[in-house]
């Protein structure tokens, strides 16, 4: 087991880890009043959270070597919430 | 197994779990637009005060468990891969259990609102709350259930399927970054 302990699988969790208390003391720490400021704080939250859906899925989901159908159909998934968020925050400003 | 040179592709799991894993993907989409739309564009301010009473503190502790938990089962189908049946066996325990942590954290944070009179019926936003984290919830509780599933395999008499394993950890993976949006939209973005 302590063979993993500087695993790639293992460092991609410590990339993950300090993303998300970095987006948790962002979101925590968010006494933006502005409507702009908040649409630019939520739209980054939310970048945070696809670019961390992104390591997991290429690295722990093994996407990053699997066929390009697939590849190319997660990070549309990802495109498509990062338009759908940005569309509702913008909208909404 | 993915060849050394990169060049040749090799699908994980198998066609099945796929389907199932991107339409999963697309239903939460989905019920994330609907969310934004109600919270976004028609009762803001109702959301802003109801997101107050929900603690970010249990959405980290949360997602630090998933985090986890993925990073076991990932080790666990590697492990799998390379033959150390006992070893993957262990780390799939290990990814298990914080499944089951995630759930006791979950539970105290339901009971926390309930206590509070935070209900369903309370507003849009805790309606919208309650179903995502409960939707999200059952799919923990199917995860846990594959998770069973890939550790019969793992300690049977014969080679494991290894299309079964992986095809767990895809869809406990799915679970897992599912999370880390709902933690953003709920917990963290204003």
């Amino acid at each position: 087991m302590r063979a993993y302990a500087d695993h790639p699988l293992t460092r991609i969790w410590l990339v993950l880890l300090l993303a998300t208390v970095v987006s948790w003391w962002w979101g925590s720490n968010d006494t933006s009043g502005s409507h702009g400021a908040t649409m630019v704080t939520g739209v980054a939250l939310f970048t945070i959270a696809l670019v961390k859906c992104r390591l997991v899925i290429r690295h722990y989901m093994e996407v990053k070597s699997a066929p390009s159908w697939l590849r190319w159909t997660c990070d549309a998934w990802l495109l498509l919430n990062f338009g759908m968020v940005s569309s509702f925050y913008w909208l909404a400003t | 197994m993915p060849s050394s040179s990169g060049t040749s592709r090799r699908l994980p799991g198998d066609a099945d779990i796929w389907v199932f894993v991107v339409g999963d993907m697309l239903i939460f989409s989905a019920y994330f637009a609907a969310y934004l739309f109600t919270g976004r564009m028609g009762s803001r301010e109702l959301f802003l005060r109801s997101e107050q009473h929900l603690s970010q503190t249990s959405g980290l502790c949360n997602t630090l468990i998933l985090l986890t938990s993925s990073l076991f089962i990932a080790l666990c189908v590697h492990a799998a891969r390379l033959g150390n049946l006992r070893l993957a066996s262990r780390f799939l325990e290990l990814g298990g259990a914080c499944g089951v942590g995630f759930l006791l954290v979950k539970v105290f944070e339901w009971h926390s609102k309930l206590a509070s009179g935070l209900t369903i019926s309370t507003n849009a936003f805790f309606m919208h709350y309650y179903v995502m984290t409960g939707v999200h919830v059952a799919h923990i509780l199917i995860g846990l259930t594959f998770l069973m599933v890939v550790r019969r395999e793992l300690g049977g008499a014969q080679a494991p399927r290894m299309e079964l394993v992986e095809a767990g950890g895809i869809y406990w993976h799915m679970v897992d970054f599912l999370w880390f949006m709902i933690f953003s939209l709920l917990y963290l973005m204003r």
